[in-house]
């Protein structure tokens, strides 16, 4: 069973401290968002949430290993997307829409997950505290490098299907069109983005992933 | 433009009156003849643009064939660069007047020191900006979801009724997954 931890702000300071996801945070702006979280231990196979579950958190991996997974599929088993490590934040978009949760997420081993909850995160951002501002803002950086992998996979999905250069344009383009900024060629650009996260490629929860 | 038309735009709805009325102050208006470029495409510019008379193309060169295609028509009310704001990528795609077109810019030099000072209108906006977001990559991810679930039916609505062909290219596509289930 998932159980509260007692939070050590100390150590976990200077756990998030040295994750890419924190490194324009100041000292005192990690503390104000890790007293407003809550620290949950997962014993191994345990699910944090499952998909279609109702949520409203967003959780950040300090130890252990989280998979998302999914059900594509009547038949069979959920398909394994990826294996998130220490440092990486996941279910941040239920935290923004408050929707219900795209995928599975199983804690792989015994997991720490720092907990952020919605009403919290809106209290802290309501009183005008730059932490708060500044997460904002990752999680926006977050979700638009997600949009562009996912945008990206999509094209590839198509042209695998129909063959056709511009059929995978096009329809990639949806959110290109809406956002002209979805890059055709991302990898170039965001890795020379010196605030987005670096690790993303392979931290993130991406809701898909597909093996060249 | 006025605050009434900006707080009936998604990404404006976290916005108090207050709020958006700081960002109405920074907003320059731009107005464009057809034909006239608004957004080049492969630029580093960073700033956000609110449709709010007209008519644009969304055009991409495949910088392979030098080949234009039009992606879409935005009209009135359309948010153009609201990823490049916060990410700072190169333009996807042009952005080109199809008719007189007015627009308004937000402009990034002018939003981002609002950041800075801890100006609560940009991150408000920001927030926005994150729903419109989480909207698109449930739609994006629905929309992968969905054609691997039935490569047919997708094939099938993009003109392909060879029933050889289906099952041919159906069968190739779910190989080439790479399922770990």
């Amino acid at each position: 069973m998932a159980q509260r931890q007692d939070k050590k702000i100390e150590p976990l300071y200077h756990f998030l401290a040295k994750t890419p996801l924190f490194e324009h945070f100041k000292r005192e702006e990690i503390t104000a968002l890790l007293r407003i979280m809550e620290v949950w231990k997962y014993d191994a196979h345990e699910p944090v949430f499952k998909e279609n579950d109702s949520g409203d958190s967003c959780y950040i991996i300090t130890s252990g290993a989280i998979g998302v997974q999914k059900k594509i599929f009547e038949e069979g088993n959920e398909i394994k997307l990826s294996k998130l490590k220490p440092g990486t934040i996941f279910g941040q978009v239920s935290l923004i829409d408050r929707g219900p949760r795209s995928a599975t997420c199983i804690a792989l081993e015994p997991s720490v997950l720092l907990k952020l909850r919605r009403n919290a995160f809106d209290a802290l951002f309501h009183t005008g505290h730059v932490t708060a501002y500044k997460f904002q803002d990752i999680i926006a950086r977050i979700m638009i490098q997600q949009l562009r992998l996912a945008d990206q996979a999509y094209a590839r999905i198509i042209q695998q299907l129909t063959g056709d250069q511009a059929e995978q344009i096009s329809e990639a383009g949806e959110s290109a069109a809406s956002g002209v900024s979805a890059t055709l060629e991302w990898h170039e650009n965001t890795e020379t983005e010196p605030t987005t996260p670096t690790h993303t490629e392979e931290y993130l929860e991406r809701d898909f992933t597909f093996e060249d | 433009m006025d605050v009434d038309f900006m707080k009936n735009l998604p990404i404006f709805l976290p916005l108090s009156e207050d709020e958006t009325t700081t960002l109405l102050r920074i907003c320059k208006q731009h107005v464009l003849r057809p034909g006239e470029v608004l957004v080049e495409q492969a630029a580093t510019t960073r700033s956000l643009y609110i449709l709010e008379r007209g008519e644009v193309a969304v055009v991409y060169e495949d910088p392979l064939t030098g080949r234009h295609i039009e992606l879409a028509i935005l009209g009135e009310g359309a948010v153009i660069g609201e990823m490049a704001l916060i990410d700072s990528a190169p333009r996807s795609a042009s952005i080109i007047a199809r008719t007189p077109t007015v627009v308004q810019e937000l402009p990034e030099k002018q939003f981002h020191r609002l950041m800075a000072e801890n100006d609560p209108a940009p991150y408000s906006l920001i927030r926005g900006i994150n729903l419109v977001l989480c909207e698109r990559l449930r739609r994006v991810n629905g929309n992968i979801a969905q054609v691997m679930r039935s490569p047919r039916s997708f094939l099938k609505q993009h003109g392909i009724t060879d029933a050889d062909e289906l099952e041919r290219r159906s069968r190739a596509f779910r190989e080439s997954i790479t399922i770990e289930g």
